[in-house]
């Protein structure tokens, strides 16, 4: 084995230099690639009604099933409606509903997190987290299906799923950067000199938890999305006529064989939209990485 | 070596197969059966017809024996005819039979029975047809018969409507005499529903060993809401069917279903989407049977709600209909519109398109105008500045009638939101009262009193909005009364249209019934209750 194979390897020598900083800036490429695609994805969704003059909601019988073609690049769904205006509106429920509740739970899962790291030790900390335990062992969908189940189906309703659910991957994370954070001597000196819990908590323990759980959060989204297009094409999401991914797939797969444009719009979208929060996740876990610093031997 | 000796293995398995499938010889012993009604001294044709053709077709070398498979969306749980459904599944598959049945046509003809004489108003007796046996051999006698409709009485909620009002007595071993508490009481057609199919009380029916029924095919193994096994009863008492063994399957999932059409893997298969129709356009090896069913699309509206209770509104609602583009919209185009409820009964045609003649959205408009309902610069109208608005609420495949009624009565100013969701939502919604419309496909085939007085009288079960009308009330009791059977149908028609006109439910069209059914199957009779007539002796498979 000669000295330039082991480059790539972290104990590389100096000689290995230029190749690991191409490699690194591949990475990048990534995560510039993935805000590149979500930005234009962005502009698509939220410019939706500058790039087609169609109403999604509007229905007109007698151009339905129409394939894809100058006047309708989409073709049209079974009650007449422009296929890409319903795509591009409907990416705005997909994209709002997931950041709502991507906040919520990030929101929710920081302060338990972080509350119970605090509290490390004592029967709150305990709790919380059996708490969290019973929770990650419950199956998410069936969730949503008591949810639909007692309060009816809604987006609304989705999203109150989905918090309650998703808060606990933020909430574990934050917690062991908190019991990491507690050893160090910055929080220590700062509970000796008098300062309040919540002191502690927002100028301590925030600011190191929020890098990596706004990492995770974007990670997170991608799934986010996935769980509440597959809800709704179950039913439990979007009700009629909203314009949801998901529900767009749902409605879509009954004329599958005979109009697939249906199905186009929805699943690239949701193909591009994930594939891009993806590689903005990994590149921001690539570039924030402590182990692929430079100058990290 | 081990590839070449698995595909010698196969062919030998195959040649084997074949030959096998050749010794299925031709049934011609598919006999004439002859039945008369004796409902007002007037004969009637069985549907012999069909059996005829059988015997036919049996002497073709093509067909007889052979094994038929049916695919349905349900089959039963259990094996005892008065468990829930049980007995229509039975029915279906050609397992069991009733005194009576319904033709396509929609005439009730003898089944078990021989004939049926109206005595008076209130009295009828049956002759049951001589040699019918139970598949045990033992007769179907008066005392068998009583004692079946006395245990379905019993033990089946579900046949309380066709046997409560009966009294069952023997006159002798042939013969039954059935006493109506009411005049008038069309007692052929009671006793020709599923609920009321004639088995052997005397046995378990918890087993194929136990059960005895009277089909044409008896049941040879059975796996609860999976499959069901049967072969041909070579003691039937009438045309021996020419198929000799049907398999019958639940397949839950609609599009499983459609490609186990499209594959040729089943014979019939029951309830395919209307959505799949296309599928099926350029295929020559299956055809869809599209007979609607004798049950109307119905919206049900909560007359307890402010907006609704006035029938203005409600009218308004019933012209902002166009019940042409529901059709394509909702049913592919598998359906014909039907403005009132009776509509998709053969028997009352002239019901179709009463009242309601045309879509009319200005109609709509005005009286909604009329109503105090003033439309808003948000196209949406509004009264003491409250917005017009409801909840519809749908399940089953009816989410896309849903959408287009929500856009339609959208049009007239209407906002309407749906909510599709499980059946159970739509119950409990309705125990609460929290609700303000739902759709729902009541069958309008029955007696008429029974029929009308379920969805309309105050104490209705299927009454859900609450509809009290003294004129429909009035009506309803002088239909109770009638005693011929000119004023009943005039009287029927009368109340069907004074619902219609006032609108406490909104009737859109007949629910499409596809049946996909192969063309190697011949005799296939399209029916407007299809989930009780699939099998009958008149079936003959052409060699594949």
């Amino acid at each position: 084995m000669t000295q330039s194979d082991g480059a790539t390897g972290p104990l590389a020598g100096p000689a290995a230099a230029p190749r690991r900083i191409r490699i690194r800036a591949g990475r990048h490429a990534g995560l510039i690639g993935g805000c590149i695609l979500l930005g234009l994805l962005a502009l698509l969704i939220f410019g939706a009604s500058f790039i087609t003059p169609y109403d999604p909601l509007e229905q007109r019988i007698a151009e339905r099933l129409q394939p894809p073609g100058l006047e309708h690049p989409l073709g049209t769904d079974r009650f007449g409606r422009d296929v890409l205006a319903r795509t591009l509106h409907g990416g705005q429920y997909t994209l709002i509903a997931s950041a709502a509740a991507l906040g919520g739970a990030l929101g929710i899962g920081l302060l338990i997190g972080l509350g119970a790291g605090m509290m490390h030790g004592t029967w709150i900390d305990a709790l919380l987290m059996r708490i969290i335990d019973v929770l990650m062992s419950f199956p998410f969908m069936v969730l949503a299906l008591v949810v639909a189940a007692l309060l009816g189906t809604s987006l609304l309703h989705l999203l109150l799923a989905v918090v309650a659910v998703w808060w606990v991957a933020f909430a574990r994370l934050a917690r062991s950067v908190a019991l990491q954070a507690r050893q160090e001597t910055s929080y220590a000196a700062a509970r000796v000199l008098g300062a309040s819990r919540i002191a502690l908590l927002v100028k301590e323990l925030l600011p190191r938890a929020l890098g990596p759980v706004l990492i995770l959060a974007t990670f997170e989204l991608g799934s986010l999305i996935l769980s509440i297009a597959a809800l709704s094409f179950l039913g439990l999401g979007a009700q009629p006529p909203a314009p949801e991914w998901g529900s767009m797939l749902a409605d879509g797969r009954a004329h599958m064989l005979q109009a697939p444009h249906i199905l186009a719009g929805p699943a690239l979208f949701i193909v591009l939209t994930v594939l891009a929060f993806n590689l903005i996740g990994e590149g921001l876990r690539d570039r924030l990485d402590p182990y692929e610093q430079p100058g990290w031997q | 070596m081990r590839k070449g000796f698995m595909l010698l293995l196969l062919v030998v398995i195959f040649t084997l197969s074949a030959c096998a499938s050749s010794d299925n010889e031709p049934n011609g012993n598919a006999g004439n059966a002859q039945y008369s009604a004796g409902s007002d001294n007037q004969e009637a044709e069985a549907d012999a017809g069909a059996a005829n053709d059988a015997e036919a077709q049996g002497e073709d070398a093509a067909s007889g024996g052979g094994e038929l498979i049916v695919v349905d969306q349900n089959i039963a749980a259990s094996l005892d005819p008065v468990q829930p459904l049980t007995s229509s599944y039975l029915r279906k598959i050609g397992a069991a039979e009733a005194l009576f049945k319904v033709n396509a046509a929609g005439e009730t003809v003898p089944e078990l029975a021989e004939e049926a004489t109206q005595v008076d108003p209130t009295t009828w007796e049956i002759r049951l047809r001589p040699g019918a046996t139970f598949w045990s051999g033992a007769a179907v006698d008066a005392d068998a018969v009583i004692a079946s409709l006395e245990r379905s009485r019993a033990n089946d909620a579900q046949a309380q409507p066709f046997l409560a009002e009966l009294t069952l007595e023997k006159v002798d071993a042939a013969t039954l005499r059935v006493t109506t508490s009411r005049a008038q009481l069309p007692v052929p057609l009671n006793l020709s529903y599923y609920q009321t199919v004639i088995h052997n009380a005397g046995q378990a029916h918890d087993s194929v060993e136990t059960m005895d029924l009277t089909g044409m095919y008896r049941v040879t193994a059975f796996t609860p809401k999976q499959s069901m096994e049967l072969a041909r009863n070579e003691h039937y008492w009438g045309a021996a069917p020419a198929i000799e063994r049907i398999v019958y399957e639940e397949v839950a999932d609609e599009q499983t279903r459609v490609l186990s059409a499209l594959s040729g893997r089943s014979h019939v298969v029951y309830q395919i989407p209307v959505t799949s129709m296309p599928q099926f356009e350029s295929r020559e090896d299956v055809e869809i049977s599209a007979e609607p069913a004798a049950n109307t699309q119905t919206v049900y509206l909560n007359l307890s709600r402010p907006q609704l209770a006035d029938v203005q509104v409600r009218q308004a609602l019933a012209w902002g209909v166009d019940r042409e583009e529901l059709v394509i919209a909702a049913a592919e185009g598998q359906s014909t519109p039907v403005t009132t409820w009776l509509g998709s009964n053969p028997a009352f045609a002239e019901a179709k398109n009463a009242v309601y003649s045309a879509y009319d959205p200005d109609q709509a408009g005005a009286l909604l105008d009329d109503a105090g309902w003033m439309l808003g610069e948000d196209g949406i109208r509004y009264k003491d500045g409250e917005p017009l608005q409801l909840r519809l609420m749908t399940w089953g495949q009816d989410q896309a009638l849903g959408e287009a009624l929500q856009s339609q009565w959208g049009r007239i100013g209407v906002q309407v939101e749906v909510q599709h969701g499980d059946y159970s939502l739509i119950q409990t919604a309705r125990e609460s009262g929290d609700w303000d419309a739902s759709i729902e496909a009541w069958s309008t085939f029955g007696e008429e009193l029974t029929l009308l007085q379920g969805q309309y009288a105050p104490e209705g079960s299927g009454n859900y909005g609450g509809y009290n009308d003294e004129e429909t009330n009035a009506l309803l009791a002088q239909l109770a009364e009638a005693a011929d059977q000119q004023s009943r149908r005039e009287l029927t028609l009368q109340i069907n249209t004074r619902v219609a006109e006032q609108a406490p439910v909104i009737s859109l069209y007949p629910r499409p019934q596809l049946t996909a059914v192969s063309t190697a199957l011949q005799g296939f009779e399209p029916h407007f209750r299809q989930f009780e007539h699939i099998v009958h002796a008149g079936l003959t498979l052409a060699a594949r």
